[in-house]
């Protein structure tokens, strides 16, 4: 009876998709190799069986070469699940037999899953795969993941698992291969060449191969990684994506939402004084948590729209090709194109993006990718951008956040020029990927990654926002002797934000609503808006106009100073901790937020320095 | 003296002996770069480095630098 199984193969051959099927979970899926980096583990519930099964980063061997493999390897090893799944990438057939062979060679009791039967059933290969599983001992199940075909077929298999007999063939095979391993003159390229070579009197007794192979991903290569046009391309997706999801969907969606939330604030602070609520809390209601966790809201749409791009390039394929033609740019500062991918995830979230560094090959390149990632402005920074631009630069909205990414990037580059000649010094980076076909993304996955990035966002408005919101109203409601105050100056948070305020007059903000603004980022990025919004007590009015009351604390230049802070400065706790956890060292975490605080300081610096005397 | 960085895209040769050493060489021949297998160049990035190939049905990316030391029959 099998009660445990794990999912492994090479990187990007469906495992995630196959997982999901099989538990009914909706684990993220892209298409690039190495999207799944920890392990993740489901039931599967149907037709009485009940079954355990851990999905695992992908391999393409079972020695341990960058850390997601280890975690699949030490996983194999080490808790001994009762049924290994070996998912095949049909199309690369020769390279995903290379870890079967592993695999069966370690005594493991095995099923292969052989995906993407679809795709190479349109080109025309036949497979004889009961030749095979008889040659093999394995019983080699065909599937198409994508369309959810054999998947039934798979769990009939496991829950009826037995051991094959294996043929004479492959049983010298397995001797010979397992006399090399003990035979100190094999070096592992001769094993390996030995697996090979094997595979491919397999290959050539079992599989014909069809002659129609789709030259799509080629075509569409032809003009995505051309020489002239390639990356112009890549600085016109990237541009659109924002252009689309800020200023157009921003323009709509702000106006309507403003004037909802307005209404909406207004209507509630009517119902509570009609059933005779006391007026502070009422105060707390409107002041606090409506300013606060509405204006955070405010920003839904554009997120929701830039998040559906986001999901869209991960499902296509394009992320390995941006990885392929910017190794040249990134080899410059000590990395490879590899660092891309956690850097764009990072664009959603940094602690997604510091856990993609685990693909990274190296573990100089994975700190130092780690470091620089909090660069890359993530979602949560936006309203932040949104709003002052907003506020300061109406007619140009997206080219000041387009500018803040570049200043993001400035700052990787720098920093990835600086720290590879002093801390990461005498270090030679690889860059060794898989380019995938493309595929035209699925609009489940990519409506269901939109959905789970949004659920985020919304769930942090209404608990670490909300708290928040609550506690800054609190401190700005109450003297430091807990007398109710309607005066700010008087308050709790006016004392804290006074005595922090001159390390930030450099920065050209004295204000102390800005320095406690500053603070509460550190808890999330989204805390930043909803603190001003609550300081400048924007629903007084009955309306949100927040806008309003930051051109009366900020200037142009100010504000330009203060997205520039914001844009480099530490990220919040939870990329912190991701980092800690990452780096698996205190010094490093430290080294990494002063590091990027520092560089924050000096350039927002420079930013309100060098502007005051362009102005004046 | 045939390297692989000397072919051109949609050039094919034989891969004769790979002169690289450690990690790198491990992870090239277990991923199917291996002595007498037929590989293709596919393209150059845009910036002329890297290099994909196309080995085994599969596309693979890595850097000149390595491509330099893969010798061709």
């Amino acid at each position: 009876m099998i009660r445990s199984a794990a999912l492994t193969g090479n990187p990007n051959c469906g495992k995630t998709t196959i997982f999901n099927a099989l538990t009914g979970s909706s684990q993220y899926v892209g298409n690039w190799p190495g999207v799944t980096v920890e392990k993740k583990t489901g039931k599967i519930k149907k037709k009485n069986t009940n079954i355990e099964v851990t999905d695992l980063p992908g391999i393409y061997s079972i020695n341990p070469y960058s850390m997601e493999e280890k975690i699949s390897e030490e996983f194999i090893r080490n808790e001994n699940p009762d049924v290994i799944i070996n998912v095949l990438d049909a199309t690369a057939i020769e390279r995903s037999f290379f870890l079967t062979l592993q695999l069966i060679e370690t005594g493991k009791p095995l099923i292969a899953a052989l995906n993407m039967m679809d795709v190479i059933e349109k080109e025309g290969t036949i497979i004889d795969l009961e030749g095979m599983t008889n040659e093999l001992g394995v019983s080699i199940v065909p599937i198409s993941a994508r369309i959810n075909k054999g998947i039934s077929e798979l769990i009939d298999n496991l829950s009826n698992f037995r051991v094959l007999e294996r043929s004479p063939g492959f049983d010298n095979y397995l001797q010979q291969i397992n006399a090399y391993k003990t035979n100190e003159d094999m070096s592992e390229e001769k094993i390996s060449s030995f697996r090979y070579a094997y595979i491919k009197k397999l290959i050539s007794k079992y599989v014909i191969l069809g002659e129609t192979r789709s030259d799509a991903t080629k075509k569409i290569d032809k003009v995505f990684t051309n020489k002239y046009v390639g990356i112009p391309i890549f600085l016109i997706i990237m541009w659109s994506i924002y252009y689309i999801s800020i200023n157009v969907v921003g323009d709509v969606s702000a106006d309507i939402f403003e004037s909802m939330l307005g209404s909406f604030s207004a209507g509630l602070g009517n119902l509570l004084v009609m059933i005779g609520a006391n007026e502070y809390i009422i105060s707390l209601i409107i002041d606090g948590v409506v300013s606060g966790v509405g204006a955070v809201l405010l920003f839904l749409p554009q997120i929701m729209v830039l998040f559906f791009f986001i999901s869209i390039l991960e499902d296509s394929g394009y992320m390995a090709r941006v990885s392929f033609i910017l190794d040249r740019i990134f080899r410059k500062i000590g990395l490879t194109g590899k660092s891309f991918i956690p850097m764009f995830v990072g664009s959603g979230c940094s602690v997604p993006g510091i856990m993609a560094a685990r693909t990274l090959d190296s573990e100089k390149e994975r700190k130092l990718t780690i470091i620089l990632t909090p660069f890359v402005s993530c979602g949560a920074k936006m309203p932040i951008y949104i709003m002052f631009a907003a506020a300061f630069f109406p007619n140009h909205t997206h080219w000041i956040i387009m500018t803040m990414y570049a200043i993001g990037g400035f700052a990787i580059i720098f920093s990835g020029l600086v720290l590879k000649k002093i801390v990461f010094k005498g270090h030679k980076e690889i860059f060794l990927l898989e380019l995938p076909d493309y595929r035209s993304p699925v609009i489940r996955n990519v409506l269901r990654q939109v959905f789970n990035r949004s659920k985020t966002f919304v769930t942090k408005a209404g608990t670490i926002i909300f708290a928040g919101s609550v506690l800054i109203w609190f401190l700005q409601s109450f003297t430091p002797s807990f007398k109710l105050t309607d005066l700010p100056g008087e308050s709790m948070l006016s004392s804290i934000g006074t005595f922090i305020a001159p390390v930030f007059r450099p920065l050209g903000f004295a204000d102390w609503k800005t320095s406690v603004a500053f603070l509460t980022g550190f808890v999330a990025k989204e805390m930043v808006v909803a603190t001003l919004a609550v300081l400048n007590d924007i629903s007084e009015t009955g309306g949100f106009e927040l806008l309003d009351s930051i051109r009366s604390t900020f200037t142009p230049l100010s504000a330009l100073s203060f997205m520039v802070f914001v844009a480099l400065a530490s990220p919040c706790i939870g990329a912190l901790a991701a980092a800690k956890r990452e780096l698996n060292s205190w010094k490093w975490m430290g080294f990494s937020v002063l590091y990027q605080t520092g560089l924050a300081y000096l350039m927002s610096m420079l930013v309100y320095n060098v502007g005051s005397l362009i102005i004046r | 003296m045939n390297k692989l960085s000397d072919l051109k895209p949609g050039e094919k040769g034989i891969i004769k002996s790979i002169d690289l050493e450690g990690a790198i060489k491990i992870r090239m021949t277990q991923l199917g770069i291996t002595e007498g297998e037929t590989v293709r160049v596919e393209k150059y990035a845009p910036l002329g480095d890297p290099i994909e190939i196309s080995i085994r049905g599969y596309n693979l990316c890595f850097r000149k630098s390595e491509a330099e030391k893969i010798i061709l029959i």
